[in-house]
């Protein structure tokens, strides 16, 4: 088990490697130009005021005009010193920004994480169980509507309903600006965000836990046990629940890098400071470090799902051996 | 019936297979009240918006100067005025027309490239399988948003290149689905028997297995529109889709971004953002109904 992680972690090296290339090949294939696009961001002035020379002398000074690959190789080896580039707003580092939008966004997705996997599974389950009655058919319908509405209209009309008319919780934001940071504060700010987040996968976990328990209980080995004498309830706990959950962990922690790259409207509505929302604007202002510097971020997070897909279900069920 | 008696050098046996399945599928699919409940609020849908500018009372991109800017429903306007006094029911209206020509040609291209890719991959294996498969995973494993985001940002927002996008990111399940099939499929007898025959591959493919992939593809391709209007409504909502004066429903949300409209103008936002629920909502019900229909031995 050890040996196969290990030697996972080792395939994955050349693979982020790989996601370095692309995320860089796709940048430079864009249309467009870096430097333009600063000058836009950083000065008030438009195109039209700066000469041809100047702008050429301005791609000089950044090393715009370098061959393709040097300019590669020079982000590689700053992307190994921890150096993302800078924001053209506000000459901000690319790295600090990160470190302090992931935990921002890894809370939201772990809150809301463990309450859609609470209460997905359960209701999948039920809806299982009580297939074809009206429980069922609304908890479906319920699971239909979760996937089919987009999440920021269920942002929009939490925050009109909770925030602006019964004045529960605030509309945006991690924490109410110039009052001393409290936790109090900080979580009734995490509610909302993090119930719609959760809603959205709940939906999607639930059909899964649906389709899974709907599968398990045809199996001969729940028809035994039931022969057997064992009462519904520990015949659904102790044998097909554990069953069902089987696959379940595979494709949850596959969703991760869905949830996580679907975070970014969401945090966008709430103006959450995590990735997501830098993403979006970092895509609305064209600001090609914050880009590149995340889609690597977001290919590593694909890279890891994918792993702990794996570990996980090799620690769940014991049939699976890695050699 | 009467070409079956016919010596036809190849006997359309499935057609007459392909008739009783339809009439069964047909059967199973108005089993499912929901999905015929959902086929019919599309049908209402398709009607209003391919007769758009004979239904609304308004040009969607008029300046009803004279009604006024924010002005709620009222007699002349059903649904009000938004930021520079157009009309919302117009606008409604029209914005349909793009969300569904984004979600629907984007989902053609995207089942033209799944097809070829899943088809070669199935039909021929080996290395070509190899290949095309860890480029097919790679792109089941992209979180789409993002990578739909930073093409738009570097490519610039307009319609064509939101349905290219879109368009060019969604094949990768199709192209599973199709070799899956093409898989099973090309061990059959008379797949042999066409070879024998000398009927060449590309033949092969598209007469004898593609056919075979109707009813799962339809299904796919359901789905897929759903998940393509959902992310035009999410870019143009972010401003990076299709651009005003253009209406279309993700759009129309944007002027909701200020607590002022959240708050006080819901006629602005609960509209177009109802609109993209029923539908996106009535399509994946529908393809939740064609899945019982045409694809019975799907258990998800």
């Amino acid at each position: 088990m050890i040996k196969y992680i290990v030697r996972r972690f080792l395939i994955s090296v050349p693979v982020v490697w790989l996601i370095t290339v692309a995320s860089f090949t796709f940048i430079e294939l864009a249309p467009g130009d870096a430097v333009s696009a600063m000058i836009m961001q950083t000065s008030s002035t438009s195109l039209g005021n700066i000469s041809a020379a100047q702008l050429e002398r301005l791609r000089e000074m950044h090393g715009f005009n370098d061959p393709a690959y040097i300019r590669y190789f020079k982000w590689l080896k700053g992307l190994s010193e921890g150096n993302f580039g800078y924001r053209f707003r506000d000459r901000k580092p690319v790295a600090k920004l990160l470190v302090e939008r992931i935990p921002m966004t890894l809370e939201l997705m772990a809150v809301s994480l463990v309450i859609a996997c609470f209460l997905g599974i359960s209701l999948g389950v039920i809806s299982a169980l009580k297939q074809n009655t009206s429980i069922d058919y609304i908890l479906t319908v319920l699971a239909f509507s979760g996937v089919s509405v987009p999440v920021f209209f269920i942002a929009m009309l939490a925050i009109f309903v909770f925030s602006l008319n019964l004045d529960l919780f605030p509309t945006s934001g991690a924490r109410t600006p110039a009052v001393p940071f409290t936790y109090g504060d900080h979580i009734r700010h995490l509610v909302l965000p993090s119930l719609v987040m959760a809603l959205v996968i709940m939906s999607d976990i639930m059909r899964y836990a649906r389709a899974s328990m709907l599968e398990v209980i045809r199996e001969d080995y729940i028809t035994t046990a039931r022969a057997k004498g064992l009462s519904g309830w520990n015949v659904l706990i102790g044998h097909a629940f554990r069953n069902a959950l089987l696959p379940l962990i595979t494709i949850i922690a596959l969703k991760l890098p869905w949830i996580f790259g679907g975070s970014a409207i969401l945090e966008t509505v709430f103006q959450w400071p995590g990735l997501g929302s830098l993403f979006v604007d970092a895509a609305i202002a064209r600001d090609y470090y914050i880009i590149m510097a995340q889609l690597v971020v977001y290919g590593v997070a694909v890279l890891a799902a994918g792993l702990l897909a794996d570990i996980l279900y090799a620690v769940a069920d014991p049939r699976i051996r890695y050699e | 019936m009467s070409e079956i008696v016919e010596p036809a050098v190849e006997p359309e046996v499935s057609d007459v297979d392909v008739r009783t399945g339809g009439h069964r599928a047909w059967r199973r699919f108005r089993r499912h009240k929901l999905a015929v409940v959902s086929s019919c609020i599309l049908a209402v849908l398709f009607v209003m918006v391919v007769f758009a500018p004979w239904i609304a009372p308004f040009h969607p991109h008029d300046i009803n100067i004279e009604s006024g800017i924010f002005k709620p429903p009222s007699a002349q306007h059903w649904l009000g005025t938004d930021s520079v006094a157009r009309d919302i029911l117009s606008r409604l209206i029209h914005g349909g027309r793009i969300s569904i020509l984004v979600g629907v040609t984007a989902i053609s291209i995207s089942l033209v490239i799944g097809t070829v890719i899943g088809g070669m991959s199935g039909y021929y294996g080996g290395v070509v399988d190899s290949v095309l498969m860890r480029i097919t995973d790679v792109f089941l494993s992209l979180p789409t948003l993002i990578i739909v985001l930073a093409s738009v940002a570097l490519l610039g927002p307009s319609i064509r290149n939101l349905i290219l996008i879109i368009g060019f990111l969604g094949w990768a399940t199709i192209a599973r689905l199709v070799r899956g099939q093409f898989l099973s499929l090309r061990e059959k007898e008379y797949v042999m028997a066409a070879h024998c025959i000398g009927a060449a591959d590309i033949r092969i493919m598209i007469r004898h297995l593609l056919p075979n992939l109707v009813g799962p593809l339809t299904v796919a391709a359901t789905f897929g529109v759903a998940e393509a209007i959902l992310l035009e409504a999410a870019l143009s909502y972010l401003g990076l889709g299709v651009q005003v004066p253009t209406p279309s429903w993700g759009n129309m949300l944007e002027g909701a971004k200020t607590v002022s409209v959240l708050k006080n103008m819901p006629w602005i936002w609960i509209p177009p953002g109802f609109m993209i629920a029923i539908t996106v909502l009535s399509i994946n019900i529908m393809g939740d109904g064609l899945r019982d229909a045409l694809d019975p031995r799907s258990t998800h």
